[in-house]
């Protein structure tokens, strides 16, 4: 069971909340020239390292915000937490 | 605040329960900056619960839910009138949302106990106390935690669809206590 550290509520855990996948990337644009293969890309082809991954987090069933957190794959260590719009490193 | 007759209510050794309609009203900002917040505070007469997971009480209690957004234990028509004044030139939206809610009220020195039965939350009076609530899932439902000034006492809030399964919920946790 993982402890979240939620940047409003604190640490909470993981029940209250739901993973929204891999942060950080980038929505190919402008939305009318994009091949489909750069489209099929950006929905379906995503990083999945064995070790630090920065990932999305929604406090689903607190105060319903997303933000970052990056959490080791393999040990579940969570080494950052971070709001949306703040830079990654 | 005015208590209203009890639905229903269970007792047990070092626990007591009681669940009532409430009136309630959401509210939300976008993006409210300091001056419409200190509106807000002077128009109900507290300092107005701008950290997350906080309660103010005056009047009407209110209780921090999500940035820009908070509970109002009131109807809409009330506070109507002086949340438009302080609101005013900002987006907003207030909607009564009384009918969609039921208040437990724990008390007694098992209900913390109880309450660690049903939810993760630490609730340990050293990180939640009197002045602070919280959004967990409680039974498996989406609730509102509001700790008591008493110490032992908690504010219950859930969704009114759930009432049956709380209520049996409540029945079967309170039963080890009766051992």
């Amino acid at each position: 069971m993982l402890l979240i550290a939620c940047p409003w509520c604190g640490p909470r855990d993981e029940t209250e909340f739901v993973n929204g996948g891999e942060a950080h990337i980038d929505r190919p644009t402008p939305a009318e020239s994009v091949s489909d293969a750069d489209w099929a890309a950006y929905l379906f082809f995503h990083d999945n390292p064995r070790g630090w991954l920065a990932e999305r987090w929604v406090h689903a069933f607190g105060c319903r915000q997303w933000f970052n957190v990056e959490r080791d794959t393999v040990t579940h260590e969570i080494r950052r937490v971070w709001r949306l719009g703040e830079p990654r490193a | 605040m005015g208590e209203s007759t009890a639905l229903w209510t269970l007792a047990a050794p070092g626990l007591a329960i009681a669940e009532r309609q409430t009136p309630a009203s959401v509210l939300r900002i976008r993006r409210p900056d300091a001056a419409v917040i200190r509106a807000l505070g002077e128009a109900f007469g507290l300092s107005w619960p701008a950290a997350p997971n906080t309660v103010a009480e005056g009047a009407v209690r209110i209780a921090w839910l999500a940035p820009g957004e908070w509970l109002l234990f009131a109807s809409a028509e009330p506070v109507g009138e002086p949340v438009a004044t302080a609101c005013e030139g900002w987006l907003h939206h207030l909607s009564d949302v009384t009918a969609g809610y039921r208040l437990w009220r724990i008390e007694g020195p098992r209900s913390r106990d109880l309450l660690a039965k049903g939810a993760a939350l630490d609730t340990h009076p050293r990180v939640f106390r009197s002045g602070q609530c919280a959004q967990t899932l409680f039974a498996k439902v989406h609730a509102l935690v509001i700790p008591d000034r008493s110490g032992d006492a908690f504010d219950l809030l859930t969704d009114v669809s759930f009432a049956g399964h709380v209520r049996a919920w409540f029945i079967d946790a309170a039963e080890e206590f009766r051992a």
